[in-house]
């Protein structure tokens, strides 16, 4: 039976216990939900004493199905003020699932001052120890003196400066598989700060000596179910441009499609996305020794990550990602994709979110504290946020207190959160996703882009949205959304799969029902902690002004959003 | 709200006109053609005559007249098969939407590989098929001008359509001639399906400018000419009309797309083996009621398109009941049966429900209703 590590910040005492009773056929998103409503008061302060962190597995971890080994991060995020969880790939997952653990909590607050990280060793034992001689180290130094320190059989996760300074743009950074670069984002909402607020600096997992065994009602048909499954999306990856460029590929769908933001949402279109798409991309890993089809989890038959070097051949990030291109990039009018993935690495060594702080970056260019285009500026902002200078603070907490504080008319934010790379005008289903998600502007809780019916229409929109959030919700309980997208034609297997592990039911209304449930109670908790139905909207000016590209609004009707959760 | 309308097929219309089929096809350059029919047909003589009308214009014809009602994917796969081995160039097909559907199931298997249910959904890259001619018999399906055919899933036990532009006609030959022999029965039942596309075109999420105007002119022409069509099939004038209405409904409804009266009626159609007419039409007040909510705009037109007036501060709400009521007035007229009537169970309407709403169609309803509200709806419908 899978374990539950209680971390108490308070009596600084790590105690081991077997995994409550109703979780154990949760995992993911689907166990952040339940967790959240049980246990963290909805009003409560995300930076106080009764939020709790917690990082946990999917409902398959320990198993050999592929992209299984995904890690939710969860808490109510400072950011949105709701419940937040931030799905991360990387070698954590992995590692807490061969050490039999399924849910790790962090909670209370420590009575002294000092800095900490929670080291599990390859026996299995837990506990808190000394980190203060990390205190204000960022992530790829720190995971450097990790690997001196414990070895380098370790996931880590853990959390820059940002997150020490309680920036509400922190995140949590995953140790990629194989490389061990802290560059796999647990981005969204601000957990690095609530990590940073319980003072806890790292999360270090050790392989362990002896690997836990996942318990099966069926193991034989478990295994032939996942086998079929693995197949099915290897398959599906052949033809991915995800697997075989990644995920920038995607620049040259939105940069075609009005969807690319630009200038801040501006609606226009980016002549100069070829500087930043997947030609450039494959160009210069070709020229300058950069790899793809990389998996950032053992397993994962997708392999949509990279390592990109710069122009000496010399490494220079990794995890290059299509959000982070288009935010810092056309949104920002930046098109050079060496001083992006150089922010890129400044962001995942910081510990912020990519995309909140585009969208920061985007508010001083369009208030014209700092010029469209201007990459060297940019980096002098994220310098300030390193160093903790006023305005890098102002930075740090994201888009909307930036452009609140600079007076920008046109911030891009739902529940405080920065929207992503998909320009809601012109694919509405995003839009309504963006507007109603518990999550927030999320991109990855139901984009809609690409299906059956107009984009930029109207028709079936809020039914894509209803159904691919429902989805999303399973897909981040279960593995990786990228390797979802090639289950669905065999979709009805995943409720076998849920049969074959924890028995019962093997139809898929088991796993539609967890799904629809999950995203029920997530919308519970945010109406608890004081959501309304104005918090389901976009920013006006999305409503009001015409994208360029093809005259499109969002001019989705306030009453189909109303309705968007009736099940 | 930017909207499109750009599915739209040549016609040729007018009493008579499908004494012009053979001189049509040689225009199109067809030598030898599949027509299609079903048992029906062929046993009013219309089948003939148009197969006969097509050998005097010098062209070969092969003809398969095993069309089925809610045509089944097998039998398509069949007729396709023997098309492609006789080497056919044209697709003519004369009948009803059954018959016409079949045909373009036909046209897509003829340079893609079965099993057609592969192609449910809209399919933007299909390899093309060969010309098809529509000479429709009914009153009406209207798919002689739209994009799509509606197929019978018989592994799945549903209705899917596959929406492509080779389900697209070269030709619709309109000629209300080959109506005036329709039993009131049939005429009623297919009168109310142009009936049903329209008001659904009119409510639905992708309705545009020009199906609008489409569907009201077709909402009126039935409103008038239905029941004198029902009552008297000799009046050519009527038959011409409603054969023009069911066309402008098709033209309206293919770009417009219907929603939740189509929904019903394919899990109604499959359940209860119902005439599509009917299945759409029997809950099709209830569902234009719903529609009122946020499209009380387009609800008002179709009472103003009824003979029904609305007074400029009605609510929402009460232009959807006044709508209900002239609907089912109408559908009275024609002696459209209840649910009840039909010997449908009044507790197998709530395991109908779930069927309408997982219908595709379902996705286009104008705004989400819950499974729990069909079925309120269908038990709002069931005997009134």
């Amino acid at each position: 039976m899978w374990s539950k590590l209680i971390v108490d910040m308070k009596s600084l005492a790590v105690t081991k216990e077997l995994l409550d009773e109703e979780y154990r056929q949760l995992g993911g998103r689907g166990l952040n939900a339940q967790f959240m409503m049980k246990n963290v008061p909805p009003q409560c302060d995300p930076l106080g004493e009764q939020n709790k962190l917690i990082f946990c597995t999917t409902l398959f971890a320990g198993t050999n199905f592929t992209t299984a080994h995904r890690m939710s991060v969860g808490g109510k995020s400072p950011l949105t003020g709701g419940i937040k969880e931030s799905n991360v790939g990387g070698y954590a997952a992995t590692l807490l699932a061969e050490q039999g653990v399924k849910l790790v909590v962090v909670e209370g607050l420590p009575e002294k001052d000092g800095l900490w990280l929670l080291y599990i060793d390859s026996k299995g034992n837990a506990a808190l120890e000394d980190a203060a001689m990390y205190e204000g180290v960022n992530n790829y130094e720190l995971v450097g003196k990790l690997r001196e320190r414990f070895g380098d059989k370790i996931a880590t996760a853990t959390i820059g400066i940002a997150g020490e300074r309680l920036y509400k743009s922190a995140s949590v950074q995953v140790s990629e598989f194989g490389s061990g670069h802290p560059s796999r984002a647990a981005a969204r909402g601000g957990l690095g700060a609530l990590m940073g607020s319980k003072r806890l600096k790292a999360m270090v997992i050790e392989k362990p000596k002896v690997r836990y065994n996942v318990e099966y009602a069926d193991e034989a048909k478990f295994k032939e179910v996942s086998q079929k499954l693995n197949k099915m999306i290897a398959q599906g990856a052949q033809n991915d441009p995800f697997h075989n460029i990644g995920t920038i590929s995607t620049i040259e769908v939105t940069a075609v499609n009005g969807c690319l933001p630009v200038d801040n949402f501006s609606g226009k279109l980016f002549p100069e996305y070829k500087e930043v798409g997947a030609n450039k991309f494959l160009t210069n890993l070709a020229t300058r020794g950069g790899r793809n089809k990389l998996s950032c989890q053992p397993g994962c038959v997708i392999q949509c990550s990279n390592v990109y070097n710069d122009k000496n051949g010399d490494y220079l990030t990794s995890g290059f990602e299509y959000e982070t291109i288009a935010m810092f990039g056309p949104n920002c009018h930046i098109s050079d994709l060496d001083s992006i993935a150089r922010i890129d690495r400044i962001c995942d060594d910081l510990g912020i979110d990519t995309i909140e702080t585009a969208n920061a970056v985007a508010m001083c260019m369009e208030t014209g504290k700092i010029q469209w285009g201007d990459a060297d500026s940019t980096l002098a902002l994220l310098k300030e946020m390193a160093e903790g200078t006023e305005f890098g603070h102002l930075l740090g907490n994201g888009c909307e207190a930036v452009g609140k504080a600079l007076g920008c008319k046109r911030i891009p934010v739902v529940k405080h959160q920065a929207m992503p790379g998909y320009d809601p005008r012109n694919t509405k289903g995003t839009g309504i996703t963006y507007a109603t998600s518990p999550m927030g502007a999320d991109h990855t809780a139901g984009l809609t882009m690409g299906r059956a019916f107009d984009d930029t229409g109207r028709a079936a929109q809020a039914y894509a949205s209803n159904k691919l959030q429902v989805a999303m919700c399973i897909a981040d309980s279960m593995m990786c959304i990228m390797a979802f997208a090639h289950v669905v034609p065999g979709i009805p297997m995943l409720g076998e799969l849920m049969a074959a592990l924890f028995g019962g039911d093997s139809s898929f209304s088991r796993v539609s029902t967890m799904g629809v449930k999950t995203l029920l109670t997530e919308r519970g908790y945010n109406k608890m902690a004081g959501m309304t139905d104005a918090d389901d909207k976009l920013p006006d000016f999305f409503y009001n002004e015409r994208s360029a590209a093809t005259g499109s609004k969002f001019d989705i009707n306030d009453y189909e959003l109303e309705v968007l959760f009736d099940f | 709200m930017i909207t499109s309308y750009g599915v739209f097929v040549p016609t040729v219309m007018g009493s008579g006109t499908s004494l012009r089929t053979g001189l049509k096809i040689r225009e199109l350059g067809c030598r030898k053609v599949l027509v299609v029919f079903d048992k029906g047909l062929k046993a009013v003589g219309i089948a003939d005559t148009i197969v006969e009308n097509i050998q005097n214009a010098g062209i070969e014809t092969i003809c398969f007249d095993g069309v089925l009602s809610d045509p089944p994917d097998t039998m398509i796969e069949e007729a396709a098969e023997m098309a492609r081995s006789a080497g056919i160039d044209g697709i003519v097909a004369v009948g009803g939407g059954s018959t016409i559907d079949s045909a373009k199931g036909i046209n897509v298997l003829i340079n893609n590989e079965p099993p057609i249910m592969k192609y449910f959904g809209v399919q933007k890259n299909l390899k093309p098929g060969v010309p098809m001619v529509f000479i429709p018999t009914t009153s009406g399906t209207g798919s002689e001008v739209t994009n799509m055919c509606v197929i019978t899933c018989t592994s799945r036990g549903n209705k899917d359509s596959v929406v492509s532009p080779v389900c697209v006609g070269k030709l619709a030959i309109i000629d209300p001639d080959l109506t005036l022999g329709l039993p009131p029965k049939m005429t009623a039942a297919t009168g109310v399906d142009a009936l049903a596309h329209a008001v659904e075109s009119l409510t639905g999420g992708q309705s545009n400018p020009i199906s609008d105007v489409l569907a009201r002119e077709a909402i009126r022409a039935i409103n008038k000419w239905l029941p004198i069509a029902f009552r008297d099939g000799s009046n050519l004038e009527a038959r011409e009309q409603m054969i023009l209405a069911s066309m402008f409904a098709g033209m309206a409804f293919t770009n417009g797309l219907v929603h939740v009266g189509h929904s019903i009626g394919h899990a109604l159609g499959a359940q209860f083996h119902i005439h599509h007419g009917i299945a759409c039409a029997v809950t099709l007040p209830e569902v234009i009621e719903y529609t009122a909510k946020t499209e009380w705009k387009k609800v008002c037109m179709i009472c103003e398109c009824l003979g029904v007036e609305v007074s400029d501060d009605a609510t929402p709400e009460e232009i959807g009941a006044l709508a209900r009521a002239a609907i089912r007035t109408l559908m009275k007229s024609v002696e459209i049966p209840n649910m009840k009537e039909l010997g449908i169970p009044f507790d197998a309407l709530s395991k109908i429900a779930p069927l309408v709403t997982g219908d595709p169609g379902f996705a286009l309803a104008p705004y989400r209703i819950t499974t729990a509200k069909v079925a309120e709806m269908l038990q709002s419908a069931y005997d009134a």
